[in-house]
């Protein structure tokens, strides 16, 4: 019995951590960046939840979107600005340069609001259901679906709408895409936005469920390298399956060798994945 | 009497996938001789280099040079056996100085490598002025021109003192100016005693130079010979003309 | 390739050296202590370019061998082993870990690579968070160094130095021998350095190596002169960052960047600590920003161009320039 259970909270954790990893996969696909500053948006996504609850009770399921546009302007404007400044450079560089701006926010996060934890305690966040003897907690529920909602909205819009498609005949091919009048600059400023939004709404969820500090920044980073490397780069597949194995690992790795040493299995994870499958465990297959 | 075989192929095959890129070839190059590999694109020309050169490891079939297996070998242990290599797409180190770039072929390829870091340079000065890039010598390989990458490849591959050298189109792109140059040098390295197996698309480099011509169809050998033999082939005019340019060459004669 | 080192520049190097090792007599305690810092990250900085700058391998393990110098050295001096001999098996320990983990991970390149170093670097933190041996999130004492505070601060400095001395030898050695020549031809086209002969793989298991030995040295070092260790301060991230910082602000594949870039950029943190506590990281990001953005090649080609392009006048023109150089 514990083993399903176990298995079923490894499912509901598997569709958040899909929504946390799948911007970061799509910025890393479309323009080789390896955004150390995807967590950071994650954590700002996840206080602009928690203060408008705090302060005037806003459920976080209703902030969640607002937390998302938040996000997508800041990373619209940051790539903008910034990032585009040194796009051509080779990937150390704009390595360096989101790992700088990483280390600005994350300070400034811990100057205005402490390192404190910080959770949203909603009415209904201890209620939770049986089915054959299975707990299912009703917020990780929902997390698990917005979190699909939010995954599989990514590929809905790179598959169909306009600007998807010019995201993805960027990727695929830059000067091609000039020549059609796709106008670089602002595309990748788009796609960067659309990556820091989803990561806004996932720290909207994460907040609702779990507890945010800015040094929570780090380890949901981290946890997007994992699910990229395990799931690959750019398919909704991936993120899933990505998602899903990390959550199993982290759950089962805390039954067998304890809750302290689940981030560091995560990791063992990515080393096995590396060495097994050098470019990760389901290759690259483009958001087709 | 013919010169022994320095390099021998039976039934090399690559295959990609479902796609047979090289099926079934058999060749063989004699010391001392330059032997042209032509074929229309896609023909499996480059494949089989980076099969010889254990870039892409043949699936099936033995390659032997000098007597032994170069079967499973790794690109750096068969230049040390005496095999250099030019690529289609020249890579040169970008930010070195062109010395240092043919420096790298005479440290590391070299049979007897010159360890130390100032002889290497010192060979590298020599095969510089034998490919005629002296005075560019002190500039950084990204800043020269094509033609010049080219013959800085040679120089490259030159600097690992090879016994044979397999040549991927160093024409390609070049003016008629730089082509005669390429020529004239091909010939200098030959005098030197190296064997050469040169991938062409140019026609009259490959009639002037060969000795001899293999081509290559669909990853299938369909005709070897001499330049003359080759040229006037029906098959092989079938492959690169087309079925009906065959006919009117076949009724012209 | 390198600059082949002149007199004066030998002269120099030996100058260098003498200086530091003068500097303790003409300085309080405080000022030693600051030298030796500078010192510290000379020595990451001059590691991580064997396999940052030379090779082309970027590694954000610097923390991780750092941590496991550090952590070697406690244990054995618990264990009874004289600092002489502990701190030295640190470097062997970080070397054999390097060892290991480069044939496990250096088939990777780009992002792949970079991501395996952090994971196992952050890996071997929460390792040490909670393995007994390491005294868990708690840490563990070392034993605490006799004598009077001018002794030890001085002892600790001049062990350090040795360490600092060491690494510059072998950068020298390296960046002389064909091993160097190998390891930048790795970085400028891997598979044509194969196809020249370069052994990849042996080559960048080297490389690695180096990184590894010289920052284990110093974390044990570390150790002994805070008499005490624990996960999150030895193997903090902010050590990789910050040789990485320090390479590219002097100058990412030289020979003097390392060295320089550490030495301004511990003087700047030495007076952001003092005057900006709090916000010390923010700044080092601003910094990791800037120099991105305008000095992508470090100050010392910035110097060189500003020479040859007529004087400060110059200064404003190249910078703008560098950062349209890799615009969209």
């Amino acid at each position: 019995m514990i083993y399903l259970q176990i298995l079923v909270n490894s499912v509901l954790l598997g569709g958040m951590y899909a929504a946390i990893a799948v911007g970061f996969s799509l910025v890393w696909g479309v323009m080789n960046i390896l955004n150390i500053l995807h967590g950071t948006f994650l954590m700002l996504g996840g206080y602009i939840t928690f203060w408008l609850f705090h302060l005037y009770g806003v459920d976080p399921f209703l902030s969640l979107p607002l937390s998302a546009v938040a996000m997508f302007f800041l990373g619209y404007f940051i790539q903008l600005g910034i990032i585009n400044q040194v796009i051509r450079a080779s990937f150390f560089m704009t390595l360096v340069l989101t790992f700088g701006l990483e280390l600005i926010g994350v300070k400034m996060a811990l100057f205005f609001w402490t390192g404190d934890y910080r959770s949203v305690q909603t009415e209904y966040a201890g209620y939770s259901f049986q089915v054959g003897g299975v707990v299912i907690p009703l917020v990780r529920l929902a997390l698990f679906g917005l979190g699909l909602l939010l995954t599989g909205g990514l590929f809905w819009f790179m598959a169909v709408t306009r600007t998807g498609r010019a995201i993805r005949a960027v990727r695929i091919d830059l000067e091609a895409a000039q020549l059609m009048g796709v106008n670089p600059a602002k595309i990748y400023a788009t796609t960067y936005g659309i990556s820091a939004g989803l990561a806004g709404a996932a720290g909207a969820l994460v907040s609702a469920g779990f507890a945010i500090s800015p040094v929570t920044d780090v380890e949901f980073l981290a946890k997007s390298f994992v699910i990229c490397v395990v799931g690959g780069l750019g398919n909704i597949t991936g993120a899933l399956a990505g998602g899903l194995v990390l959550g199993l690992v982290e759950n089962f790795g805390a039954l067998y060798f304890g809750p302290g040493l689940q981030n560091a299995l995560g990791y063992a994870v990515l080393l096995l994945v590396l060495f097994i499958r050098p470019s990760g465990l389901l290759g690259r297959a483009g958001y087709h | 009497m013919r010169a022994e075989v320095l390099l021998e192929g039976r039934g090399v095959t690559k295959r990609f996938g479902g796609l047979t890129a090289v099926s079934q070839v058999d060749f063989e190059l004699h010391r001392g001789e330059i032997l042209g590999l032509i074929g229309p694109n896609g023909a499996g020309k480059t494949t089989l280099l980076d099969c010889l050169t254990g870039v892409e490891p043949a699936n099936e079939g033995t390659i032997t040079f000098a007597g032994q297996s170069l079967i499973g070998l790794k690109p750096h242990q068969v230049v040390k056996r005496g095999i250099a290599r030019t690529f289609q797409v020249v890579q040169p180190f970008p930010t070195l100085t062109v010395r240092d770039n043919v420096a790298m072929g005479a440290l590391f390829g070299s049979t007897r490598a010159h360890k130390d870091v100032r002889r290497a340079q010192t060979v590298a000065d020599e095969k510089l002025a034998f490919v005629g890039l002296t005075n560019k010598a002190d500039q950084p390989a990204a800043q020269l021109t094509l033609g010049e990458r080219k013959r800085l490849e040679l120089a490259k591959s030159l600097a690992t003192e090879p016994e044979l050298l397999l040549l991927d189109e160093v024409n390609a792109g070049l003016n008629p100016a730089e082509i005669k140059t390429a020529i004239d040098l091909m010939r200098k390295i030959r005098d030197e005693g190296v064997t050469l197996l040169v991938i062409e698309h140019v026609m009259k480099v490959i009639m002037d130079l060969s000795d001899r011509v293999i081509v290559l169809h669909h990853g299938e050998k369909i005709a070897q010979g001499s330049p003359d033999d080759v040229t006037n082939d029906e098959g092989v005019v079938r492959a690169y003309l087309g079925e009906k340019y065959a006919k009117l060459l076949a009724l012209d004669r | 390739m390198f600059p082949i080192w002149t007199k004066n520049q030998w002269l120099a190097l030996w100058l260098g050296i003498a200086v530091l090792v003068a500097i303790p007599q003409f300085t309080d305690n405080d000022g030693t202590r600051m030298w030796m810092d500078i010192l510290m990250y000379m020595i990451l900085a001059m590691s991580w370019n064997f396999i940052g700058g030379l090779t082309g391998y970027p590694s954000f393990a610097t923390a991780a061998f750092f941590g496991l110098g550090a952590y070697t050295t406690a244990i054995l001096m618990n264990h009874g082993a004289p600092f002489l001999v502990a701190m030295p098996l640190g470097g062997v320990v970080g070397a054999t870990v390097a060892l290991l983990l480069g044939i496990l991970i250096l088939r990777l390149r780009g992002h792949y690579f970079a991501i395996a170093t952090y994971g196992a670097a952050e890996g071997l933190r929460e390792l040490a968070e909670n393995l007994e041996i390491t005294g868990a999130a708690d840490g563990i004492n070392l034993p605490q160094i006799e004598g009077t505070v001018d002794y030890f601060t001085q002892y600790f400095y001049y062990s350090m130095l040795a360490v600092a001395v060491l690494t510059v030898l072998t950068v020298y050695w390296v960046t002389r021998h064909r091993l160097g020549y190998g390891l930048v031809a790795i970085r400028e086209n891997e598979d044509a350095a194969g196809m020249l002969g370069v052994v990849a793989t042996k080559y960048k298991i080297v490389a690695f190596m180096l990184s590894a030995i010289f920052p284990a040295m110093a974390g044990g070092v570390y150790a002994y002169r805070a008499a005490f260790v624990e996960p999150i301060d030895v193997f903090d991230v902010l050590f990789s960052i910050e040789a990485i910082v320090m390479a590219l602000l002097g100058g990412v594949g030289t020979i003097v960047g390392p060295l320089l870039g550490a030495f301004f950029l511990e003087l700047i943190n030495d007076f952001l600590w003092s005057h900006f506590l709090e916000f010390h990281t923010a700044f080092l990001g601003l910094i990791m920003v800037l120099v991105v953005i305008f000095t992508p090649r470090g100050v010392m080609a910035l110097v060189q161009e500003v020479r040859k392009k007529g004087g400060l006048r110059a200064l404003g023109g190249i910078l703008l320039a560098n950062t349209q150089r890799f615009k969209v």
